[in-house]
């Protein structure tokens, strides 16, 4: 074999160890097409990978279309109600079976030569069976190499045999889970049938970051902050130097920032923007036609918390984010806000226009992270340093077991996420 | 006395050319102080129920139009060019008249032009001889795909 015929192979310049510092990151992890090429197996394939919620498969056969890392895949509610996950490629000549994100269907076809695939992911026809000595359905049908284990609707996937459990990965995240999806009191919630998609032009682990860092919104967001103000007559800053608020380092590179005690006011004044929103005197159980409703109606404006589960899911405003990579300068980003069950419509209009001021690629918000993210993505490569500081807090954060704590401003979530990358690069197959 | 359809044409072309030269404030006005502006996801769509990505009453369109000058995303600010098809008249009535006007619009922004397109419904109102849309509803061919940020109006 000639060496150019030999399969790449992927040499990271100084080792992943050496991308990490307890103080910052190097550049490589984010623009190092080596690193990224790794990252597919060592963080996509080695550790649990968020894929969909529940709700939004909730009848037999329906299915949704995702990737787990760059891999295409289909999550599909069975026959006998359980959930599936399967590789979105036809046992024969390798085309997808799957062609939209969602839908609901009794099995999935390929229309290259018509092999034919179950709920279950069995081979159920290819045409002219003749053709072949025998075609077992199971060893022929979508591959499914993935444990799959849910919590609390959160269905995750896990391609390495030997790992921990979801519920182990998940340690300490689990009170923050419980708590979002029990944020609108009395009722359970799901997703909405429709979802918001962006996509930007900078590395998939910017997006991690960003969902959980406390010190840019005042800047970023100004001109939200400012037009909000203006609206509410208010004057209150989002987020001030009181040291009243957290950013939480929960292990397994899990993190939370807390803005229950400084932004409650603020997120709930901004209520008062929505479409329609009741007069400030109003009886909300009147208004919404619901008991309890003045603590539903504040429930719009989520549970005050945003919570990043390593590597790829965000719980944020009242919305479940994914994090898709697309490449290494590139990604995809999903964003379903959640409604409550069992109310009448006007609440989960007020859900979704709340979602819709701030978040999606037309809101008041957003566009100013992605903004932002193109301009790190363009910086990154100037000048002599390589690296990327992330030591904001350092001096003031406290550590009991694998929980590090400090202000909502510090840059603890972060180090938290990248202990967790830096500990899965490493391990070597 | 029947709407004019000519005028309501006018008024749809007057709209695209107010916001490609940034006359965002001159913009508010040819809409009535209770309009909507709309993107649903699905451009079959646009019940209050479905999710959007822009959903505005009318003080959220005054809101949307502080941010083209204050927006993070929009310094420095995106140019853009609209390319209005011709205008048919689904509905009408003697006060009002609905247009469907298929349109496609390039953004341009930091050495990048990007392109989006689709067909856009006005529902316009004449109140004596003054017309105001009422209701903009933007079908974007794209709005289910992955986008970039838009801080821009559509």
């Amino acid at each position: 074999m000639r060496d150019d015929q030999q399969p790449m192979k992927v040499v990271l310049p100084d080792g992943a160890r050496d991308l990490v510092r307890p103080d910052a990151v190097h550049r490589d992890i984010y623009n190092n097409p080596a690193v990224f090429e790794l990252e597919k197996s060592r963080i996509f394939e080695r550790t649990w990978v968020y894929v969909a919620h529940e709700s939004e498969i909730p009848n037999t056969g329906d299915f949704k279309s995702t990737r787990v890392g760059l891999e295409p895949v289909i999550v599909a509610r069975r026959d006998d109600a359980s959930i599936g996950v399967m590789a979105n490629r036809c046992r024969h000549r390798a085309a997808t079976v799957c062609q939209v994100p969602s839908g609901n269907v009794r099995s999935f076809r390929c229309m290259y030569h018509g092999w034919t695939f179950g709920l279950d992911g069995q081979l159920t026809a290819a045409p002219y069976p003749d053709g072949y000595g025998e075609l077992d359905p199971i060893d022929m049908g979508l591959e499914s190499p993935w444990k799959v284990e849910s919590y609390r609707g959160f269905v995750f996937v896990n391609r390495d045999p030997e790992s921990d459990s979801l519920l182990e990965h998940l340690g300490a995240a689990t009170e923050y889970i419980d708590s979002y999806v029990e944020h609108v009191p009395g009722h359970a919630i799901r997703v909405a049938p429709d979802a918001q998609r962006l996509v930007y032009d900078h590395n998939w682990k910017m997006q991690l970051e960003n969902s959980l860092d406390g010190y840019h919104a005042n800047f970023v967001h100004k001109s939200f902050f400012s037009i909000m103000q203006e609206r509410t007559k208010t004057t209150t800053q989002y987020v001030t130097a009181k040291r009243a608020a957290d950013s939480v380092g929960l292990g397994n590179g899990h993190a939370v920032i807390d803005q229950r005690h400084v932004a409650a006011e603020s997120l709930l004044n901004r209520l008062q923007t929505l479409p329609g929103a009741p007069p400030p005197d109003a009886n909300l159980d009147e208004f919404l036609g619901i008991r309890n409703g003045k603590a539903v109606y504040e429930a719009t404006a989520g549970p005050g918390f945003n919570l990043a589960i390593f590597p790829n899911l965000v719980l944020i405003g009242v919305q479940i984010r994914e994090i898709l990579p697309l490449t290494p300068s590139s990604t995809e980003i999903v964003l379903r806000p959640l409604l409550a069950e069992g109310v009448p419509d006007i609440v989960n209009q007020f859900r979704l226009r709340y979602h819709e001021l701030f978040y999606g690629p037309f809101g008041f918000g957003q566009p100013d992270d992605l903004e932002i993210f193109d301009r790190v993505g363009a910086g990154l490569t100037a000048g002599t340093d390589p690296w990327v500081r992330l030591d904001r807090g350092l001096n003031r954060e406290t550590q009991k077991g694998d929980e590090r704590r400090a202000d909502i401003t510090d840059e603890t979530p972060q180090r938290e996420q990248y202990r967790m990358w830096q500990r899965l690069m490493e391990v070597s197959s | 006395m029947s709407i004019d359809i000519d005028v309501a044409q006018d008024l749809v072309r007057d709209e695209s050319m107010l916001l490609d030269q940034r006359r965002f404030d001159e913009w508010l006005k040819l809409f009535t102080t209770n309009a909507t502006y709309r993107i649903p996801i699905d451009p079959n769509n646009s019940s209050a129920n479905s999710l959007h990505h822009v959903f505005d009453d009318y003080a959220r369109m005054c809101d949307r139009v502080k941010r083209t000058s204050l927006a993070v995303a929009e310094d420095p600010p995106s140019r853009t060019a609209r390319v209005l098809g011709p205008s048919r008249t689904t509905e009408t009535n003697d006060t009002e008249v609905v247009l469907w006007t298929p349109f496609h619009i390039l953004v341009h922004r930091q050495g990048q032009t990007q392109a989006f397109g689709g067909s856009i419904e006005h529902r316009i109102v004449a109140v004596d001889s003054d017309y105001r849309i009422q209701q903009k509803s933007v079908a974007l061919i794209s709005s289910e795909s992955p986008l970039p940020a838009m801080p821009v109006v559509l």
